[in-house]
């Protein structure tokens, strides 16, 4: 890769300048990787068309022309175009729509025109976000107003469209400004004209290309700006308010001729018009901005209203499919260079809500209607861990792909209230909850948003927590357990983490009366360990919280109520790994595992020396056993359930009562006992270890059962969603882990109409993304999506039918 | 483990064990001829221990009381002497009662596992005043969950089985009566007694907790049959009228 990247440093300079925005690392493994692979752009996992990229490297022409202009010193011209790519499938994704105002729609969604502002002084350009229901979520500060303009078009007309589309499962649309180092010849009228489609209603003004002017920074880095202004005006809406404005910049050469002619013959103008209200706040480099006009090749009606776009991108050099799929194995070396980062992709990326069942028909987030004639209870729980900014600050390595302005507090704040406003979840746990920020900002909001919060900050001097609020309208609550997981007797639990878990009951209204409630429902939440090489901490502060969750369900089984439950957060380890697999299948043979393994975060195997988990994991003194249940039942909450019986039920786990085993009264033969040789001659033997009698196997197992509401893949793909993403790690560490409706009722007898209550039901998911989306939204955090973590969301349903 | 008996060859042979004093023998045949003096009326905690006198086992100071007292009780089958009601019920041997987790552990301890047991074998632990029979009062409109293991398995599910059913963890209130495990040649036999074989919603219950207790793999055949067609069935392979028991 290196070599490679040696060898085509020459004509990548060439080509950077030549395009001006790239990033010499991007711009090499975008062109390099293509070559490879060549696959062809998708969205979510759907094919799209790519553009149709002619050549995909330069002549040795091509170069040396290039070169010839780098020694000229004049700034390269840069344009992007980049057409959203979101048409024909964002009509699969939502589903039924009506026809021709899909097209609508999609025209607009497909269309994009991204301004990109150019400042001097800033390395970084921001993407742009749009959300297709015309709302901003990311970042809509503009730090350089003069250079960007936001060109939107159809803005009314949008809107009337979202009305009916947005809702329904496109949650996010992300618009990247990419900068793909393609260069703009002048931007045709009429080719804009063209694009614009008349049938829309739109009042397009011609773009005009003014007077470019070159403004060439060149910085002593290597990194080449060069500034060409370009204005083009685009249109206004009749109805729209937004005057849409596009600045172009254009570069000036002296030596544009020359040039010019050449790029002339591989660079087809382009022109743009911007539909979708687009902010663009562009902190970074001085660039130009373009609009670009998707065209949807793939849409007939696209292609009955406007002839098919010919070359609006790169005629030569990487095409949108490479700019796409740029490996994600080349993305940590961004961190290396902060300035290179000024890849604008344009692309739209959606988390689309997932509805798993047929029989169900609301995709958007809650609807709750307070009088639900079903005996049914549909809920939904969101599980985020939000990063502390303590923690970001802590480690800002993480982060140095991060343009500094979305990781400020100021800025994610909004964003994730943002976010809990749009879904306004039933039930939210929060991890990595900064204790002020919690208590001064975020509580008075979910306050006001109708939650009731518990809240529990990690022990030590750990500033975060977690949080776990229910909408009081919606649940009651039964029970909460602040759990620490640091025990100072203990040297393995030396770890600051927390869990909460609360016993909620759902409650069912009718108007403003409560009439029901529903089963007990048990919400567990925690930040696990992040250490990659101590998966003993991991499973052991795990333990701790499935022997609360245990205890808090038998306890409702002592009262002849199935309790459901829904353990959800951050547990850092991936799926399929031991600490998963002890979750979902309740069992884990864990003797002689290396401890990096339980969490599988990283592949610690060239290791010479692990350090390995042997048995028993954790020494009694923690009070759980290896069936992660409370050993002792004089623990005084196990007094609640004694009071809770009528008469005397005295109880005892396995766990308690082989403590007893050999204990001293227990070692003194039974006077009363006859002695039959074979059968009553044993004798008690302390240090007798069979693996059925002592008191810990080498397996730890639990009760609960427990499914992952996602499936850590991409639907029909082989491609992993992650949870997470930052410079060193992408991946799925954040789980909702729930109880299932169990599906063999049918084997019960009397209890089955009992059984078939019992459990609850996946509904719908919001669907996460894989990490080459991501990473073309420059990673996490970005203007989107404000952690480093992407929210989980699950809707489930409760079976309120009792027996 | 301390397989003592090794040596022994025949069990009703009464064979001292080599280590161990067998100052208990003479108390086997004392426990025999008391055995028919219980005629309980199986209700809980009536004590019918044969041998001392019907004193209640009671929990020891500072000891962790049961909810139920419970017996041991050991039985084999004589080879070369055919299966009857009356070979069974004297093939049946109360170990000893307690009252305590303390209690429990003592008698379990000195008792070898049963997986280690020789022949055709049945540990029964029994709560106090039920006798492991079918005719008991507090069985006959019972059944029992079967399971059938394969070799080895033995001696960890009785422990867990029992330790379950001495916890109170199957949670149907006075339903249980008893647990047994029965030594064969090729495969062990635990089974769980309820009392009321009917009880629907009991005997689910029973089974999600076996299930649970066990660690049992999902496709364990799990078989319930009630006394009266264990009766039955003994009856029709005996060519017996009138059983009175047996196995």
């Amino acid at each position: 890769m290196i070599g490679s990247a040696q060898s085509l440093e020459r004509s990548m300079i060439g080509s950077l300048i030549f395009y001006g925005l790239y990033p010499l690392t991007r711009l090499i493994n975008c062109v390099t990787e293509p070559l490879k692979k060549g696959p062809s752009v998708s969205i979510n996992g759907k094919k799209v068309w790519d553009g149709e990229v002619p050549s995909k490297r330069f002549t040795k022409t091509q170069a040396g022309l290039l070169d010839l202009w780098l020694s000229t010193s004049s700034g390269p011209p840069k344009a992007k175009k980049d057409p959203g790519r979101v048409t024909g499938e964002w009509l699969k994704e939502n589903g039924a729509l009506e026809k021709e105002k899909s097209k609508e729609a999609e025209m607009k969604k497909s269309t994009v025109k991204e301004v990109m502002g150019s400042e001097p002084e800033k390395d970084r350009k921001e993407p742009v976000l749009v959300t297709l229901e015309g709302r901003l979520l990311g970042g809509v500060k503009e730090d350089e107003p003069e250079v960007r303009d936001g060109v939107e078009e159809d803005g009314v007309r949008e809107e009337g469209q979202k009305q009916q589309d947005q809702e329904q499962t496109i949650l996010y649309s992300e618009k990247l400004m990419r900068d793909d180092g393609v260069q703009e010849a002048p931007c045709s009228p009429t080719e804009e004209s063209e694009n614009s489609n008349p049938a829309l209603e739109l009042t397009t003004e011609t773009s005009e290309v003014q007077n470019p002017s070159v403004k060439d920074s060149r910085t002593t880095d290597d990194k080449v700006m060069v500034h060409v202004q370009l204005e083009q005006i685009v249109e206004k809406m009749s109805m729209g308010e937004s005057v849409t404005k596009a600045q172009m910049q254009k570069p000036k050469w002296e030596s544009q001729t020359a040039a010019g002619l050449d790029l002339s013959s591989f660079v087809d103008p382009h022109a743009s018009t911007s539909e979708v209200p687009a902010e663009i706040w562009d902190p970074g480099l001085d660039l130009v901005s373009l609009l670009c006009e998707a065209e949807a090749q793939t849409q007939p009606w696209e292609s009955r209203a406007q002839p098919p776009p010919r070359g609006w991108h790169f005629p030569i050099g990487p095409g949108l499919e490479e700019v796409l799929f740029c490996p994600s194995t080349a993305f940590p070396s961004m961190s290396y260079y902060p300035h290179s980062l000024e890849r604008e992709t344009f692309e739209v990326v959606w988390r689309v809500w997932e509805e798993l069942s047929e029989t169900h028909t609301a995709p958007e987030p809650p609807q709750r209607t307070p009088s639900e004639p079903r005996p049914l209870f549909d809920f939904t729980v969101m599980s985020y861990n939000i990063l502390a900014q303590d923690l970001l600050e802590a480690n800002q390595e993480l982060y140095t792909h991060c343009p500094l302005g979305v990781l400020s507090w100021e800025y994610r704040f909004p964003n994730l209230t943002q976010e809990f406003k749009k879904w306004e979840p039933d039930i939210l746990c929060l991890q990595e909850v900064q204790e002020n920020h919690f208590t001064e900002q975020l509580h008075p909001v979910l306050r006001d948003m109708g939650y009731t919060c518990v809240y529990k900050r990690r022990t030590g001097t750990k500033t975060d927590g977690c949080v776990v609020c229910y909408r009081s309208n919606r649940f009651s609550q039964v029970s909460e357990s602040l759990l620490e997981f640091y025990r100072p007797e203990c040297e393995l639990l030396d770890r600051d983490n927390v869990g909460i878990v609360l016993l909620l009951q759902p409650i069912i209204t009718q108007g403003s009366e409560v009439t029901a409630k529903g089963p007990p429902l048990c919400v567990a939440t925690t930040h696990l360990l992040f250490n990659t090489r101590r998966g003993d901490v991991k499973l052991t502060q795990l333990a701790i919280l499935l022997a609360e969750i245990d205890y808090i369900v038998r306890n409702c089984k002592v009262k002849g109520e199935h309790c459901n439950v829904v353990l959800c957060g951050d547990f850092n380890a991936l799926p399929n790994m031991p600490l998963y697999q002890l979750i979902t299948t309740r069992q884990l043979y864990y003797h002689g595992l290396p401890a990096w393994m339980i969490s599988g975060q990283e592949d610690l195997s060239y290791n010479i020396h692990h350090r390995r988990v042997f048995a028993p994991l954790w020494p009694s003194t923690v009070g759980i056993d290896d069936n992660c249940q409370y050993t002792t039942v004089n623990d005084p909450k196990s007094q609640v359930t004694s009071t809770q019986s009528p008469e005397r039920n005295l109880q005892y786990n396995h766990g308690y009562l082989r403590q007893l085993r050999f204990c001293e009264a227990a070692c003194v033969r039974p006077q009363d006992l006859e002695l039959i040789p074979g059968v009553t001659d044993n004798t008690p033997d302390p240090e007798d270890k069979h693996p059925y009698t002592t008191r810990f196997r080498q397996t730890i197992s639990h009760y609960l059962n427990l499914r992952s509401a996602y499936g850590h893949f991409i639907p029909g793909t082989d491609r992993a969603e992650v949870t997470t993403l930052h410079s060193e790690v992408g991946a799925t560490v954040d789980y909702i882990f729930y109880s299932p409706r169990r599906g063999i009722s049918g084997a019960d007898q009397k209890g089955g109409g009992q059984r078939q209550s019992e459990g609850l039901k996946l509904l719908g998911r919001l669907s996460l993304l894989p990490e080459e989306d991501l990473w073309s939204m420059n990673g996490l955090p970005n203007e989107m999506f404000p952690s480093d973590h992407l929210s989980l969301l699950a809707k489930f349903q409760l079976d309120l039918n009792p027996v | 483990m301390n397989n003592k008996f090794d040596a022994l060859k025949d069990d009703d042979s009464g064979d001292h064990d080599q280590d161990q004093g067998s100052q208990k023998d003479c108390e086997k045949e004392k426990n025999d001829n008391d055995e028919d003096n219980d005629q309980n009326t199986a209700k809980k905690k009536v004590c019918v221990s044969p041998k001392y006198n019907a004193t209640i086992a009671v929990p020891g100071v500072g000891e962790h009381p049961l909810q139920y007292n419970y017996s041991f009780w050991y039985s084999r089958r004589t080879p070369g002497r055919p299966a009857s009601t009356q070979s069974y019920e004297s093939n049946i041997k109360q170990i000893g009662s307690f009252a305590s987790v303390e209690q429990f552990w003592r008698f379990y301890s000195h008792m070898i596992r049963p997986g280690d047991l020789t022949g055709h074998s049945d540990f029964h632990l029994f709560k106090e005043g039920i006798k492991p029979m079918w005719e008991d009062d507090a069985n006959k409109l019972g059944g029992k969950w079967i399971i059938r293991l394969r070799k080895g398995l033995a001696s960890r599910c009785w422990e867990n089985l029992i330790l379950a059913m001495l916890g109170e963890q199957f949670m149907v209130g006075e339903e249980i009566c008893g647990a047994v495990v029965s030594v064969r040649f090729q495969e062990d036999i635990i089974s769980i007694w309820n009392k009321t074989a009917s009880d629907q919603a009991t005997i689910t219950r029973i089974r999600d907790t076996l299930r649970r207790v066990l660690n049992l793999p999902p496709n364990t055949i799990m078989e319930y049959k009630t006394h009266t067609d264990s009766i039955k069935a003994w009856e029709d392979f005996h060519g017996l009228v009138n059983a009175v028991g047996g196995r």
